[in-house]
């Protein structure tokens, strides 16, 4: 049952993908990958989203479940059909030189099937996942998935160190698949992360593949593939794996919409949807969704006036409808990290230099600890740069001056947090640090290469 | 760089084989707490006795291993659920357990072995 319900899953996120992805561009291995991996995304936000009102319903039995989840897969499917065909393809043609694509490829394979069976033993070996995995989220799956009444103990006040106030994305996603199962295998959540992670990496290569080309798509999974602290989470069942998926995948398919020919506004819209995802995993991303969607609506809003904003807002607010309701209505009331402190305390921090200082420090020793020595991914990016150089070309510049205020305005955020936290700043610092990076990492990747002359088209030295 | 690369995802590869798995032992926990499942209704709400404090990371880890053993029961401290007739006792020192029951009005119901007991509350 495990596998009709990831086919439930897959089969409403694809049917939905494919009413915005085109399937006929070049490479087709990318844009096929590209609907792959969106498709994993949405199917599995998607019936988190479905599963939600059930739970609140008291209605979420395995058969109305499936149900819901093949009704809207068949409502994708009618708007498919009704269209006649899918969005229009991405006609910029990539130059593929196979003298530098062939040893990307190897080495990149090479990287895989050292990374896949470590990966697997891991995760095997380590089933219930990291503290936080059995401590808090897939605890919160299993109330969720309980009978009767169950479901309020994940939004208990009296669990306040379980983060009840959370976003039900993760937990509701493995709660409806353990329901339709009927047993509440740890398969599920090892598998859910493992999905995530695989997706990011395809994510990160066919957006690149279809914007950049083929060697760049390759080398960014390269990179992608050397950061320690990034495999690390892979196998540790949080939410902060995804969280990445979402971010990547709105930004990627805001880079898509500007490419020439492309559906545009499909696209746009569902940037939307996966930045409502995002707001539907963690806190974290409800800032995403803000800052993300802010942007957008003042670049769509200079380039179309009021009717540019339409795609965005009609792409993000169900989800983002759902998310304030479950804030506003159903989660627990708990102090953010800022707390409830006065303005003269908040200031009074900003100014505390010995606090930048700590959380400066302990930035630079979290960036150690993403590789080692020569191949840490750092110091790949730095080759890379003084090889390849920084070339965007006038209109993509755009795209590219976007993804990077985005993360900028994410980056200042998650500081702002740890400059002005009322919880005890290093082992805020300590037990956060790494999973806010891995959130931003495969988003940062993909706006560095999308600015980085390709290496097709390098200087030979 | 491509072959830097390759060489970090070996070290990578090598280190995620280092990483020492069931820290907290809960793979133990979770089989030691089993038959409480099988006792105990999923609606119920189950307090939480312990003899450490749970600022302490392993007790905290022991509470936490319970409510994840135990879910979807709802597990917590007992003075945070007084009103649960079905109480988890998880000791780490050699407590009389007899003692205990008697101490907080409760029966044995299960001794579970390596200080993990099944207690009820029964009306009077």
């Amino acid at each position: 049952m495990i596998l009709v319900a990831g086919a439930v899953t897959f089969s409403l996120g694809f049917l939905f993908v494919c009413l915005v992805v085109p399937a006929e561009s070049q490479p087709r291995w990318a844009a096929l990958l590209l609907r792959g991996t969106l498709a994993v995304g949405a199917g599995i936000g998607l019936t988190s989203f479905l599963y939600f009102p059930l739970i609140l319903a008291g209605a979420a039995s395995p058969a109305v479940v499936i149900a819901l989840d093949l009704a809207a897969a068949a409502a994708c499917g009618l708007a498919l059909r009704r269209r006649g065909s899918s969005a229009p393809p991405f006609d910029r043609e990539m130059p593929v030189r196979p003298g530098v694509a062939l040893p990307a490829a190897i080495a990149t394979l090479a990287s895989l099937l050292l990374l896949t069976p470590a990966i697997a033993a891991r995760a095997s070996g380590h089933p219930h996942g990291n503290w936080d995995a059995w401590s808090m989220w897939n605890v919160r799956a299993k109330y969720l998935a309980g009978p009767g009444d169950t479901w309020r103990n994940a939004v208990s006040p009296e669990l306040i160190d379980k983060h009840s106030d959370y976003p039900l994305m993760l937990p509701a996603f493995i709660a409806r698949t353990w329901e339709i199962a009927g047993s509440t295998s740890t398969l599920v959540p090892t598998v859910t992360g493992l999905v995530f992670f695989a997706a990011v990496l395809a994510l990160v290569a066919a957006t690149l593949a279809l914007t950049r080309g083929t060697v760049a798509a390759l080398v960014a999974a390269l990179v992608l593939l050397a950061n320690a602290s990034y495999i690390g989470e892979a196998t540790a069942q949080y939410a902060d794996i995804p969280i990445s998926f979402y971010y990547l995948a709105t930004l990627a398919l805001v880079i898509l919409a500007g490419e020439p020919g492309t559906a545009r506004i499909r696209l746009l819209a569902a940037a939307g949807v996966f930045a409502s995802m995002a707001a539907w995993t963690k806190d974290e991303g409800l800032v995403f969704s803000a800052v993300c969607l802010a942007a957008l609506l003042v670049v769509e809003g200079r380039r179309s006036g009021i009717r540019g904003w339409l795609p965005v807002i009609c792409g993000a607010a169900p989800g983002l409808m759902i998310v304030l309701y479950f804030k506003l209505a159903v989660a627990p009331r708990i102090a953010t990290p800022l707390g409830t402190q006065s303005a003269t305390q908040l200031v009074g921090k900003l100014v505390d230099w010995s606090r930048h200082a700590r959380s400066l420090e302990a930035i630079a020793g979290e960036a150690g600890w993403l590789g080692e020595g020569a191949t840490h991914p750092l110091v790949l990016l730095g080759i890379l740069a003084v090889t390849l150089r920084f070339r965007v070309e006038p209109e993509r510049r755009g795209r590219v001056i976007f993804c990077g205020s985005v993360l900028a305005a994410m980056s200042a955020a998650y500081y702002l947090v740890y400059a002005t936290t009322q919880a005890d700043l290093g082992w805020l610092l300590s037990t956060t640090l790494a999973r806010i990076g891995c959130q931003l990492w495969p988003a940062f990747l993909l706006t560095i290469f999308l600015a980085l002359k390709p290496a097709d088209q390098a200087p030979r030295h | 760089m491509a072959v830097l690369a390759v060489a970090g995802a070996l070290n990578i590869s090598r280190g995620l084989r280092l990483l020492e798995s069931d820290t907290f032992l809960l793979s133990r926990r979770l089989d030691l707490l089993e038959p409480v499942r099988g006792i105990v209704p999923a609606g119920a709400g189950i307090g939480y006795l312990s003899d450490r404090p749970l600022a302490d990371i392993e007790a905290a880890a022991r509470l936490f291993s319970a409510q994840y053993a135990l879910a979807p029961r709802l597990v917590l401290p007992w003075q945070r659920l007084p009103g649960a007739r079905w109480v988890v006792g998880d000791f780490t020192s050699q407590a009389p357990i007899a003692g205990m029951a008697e101490k907080h009005g409760l029966r044995v119901v299960r001794d579970l072995g390596e200080g993990v007991v099944l207690f009820h509350k029964d009306l009077k």
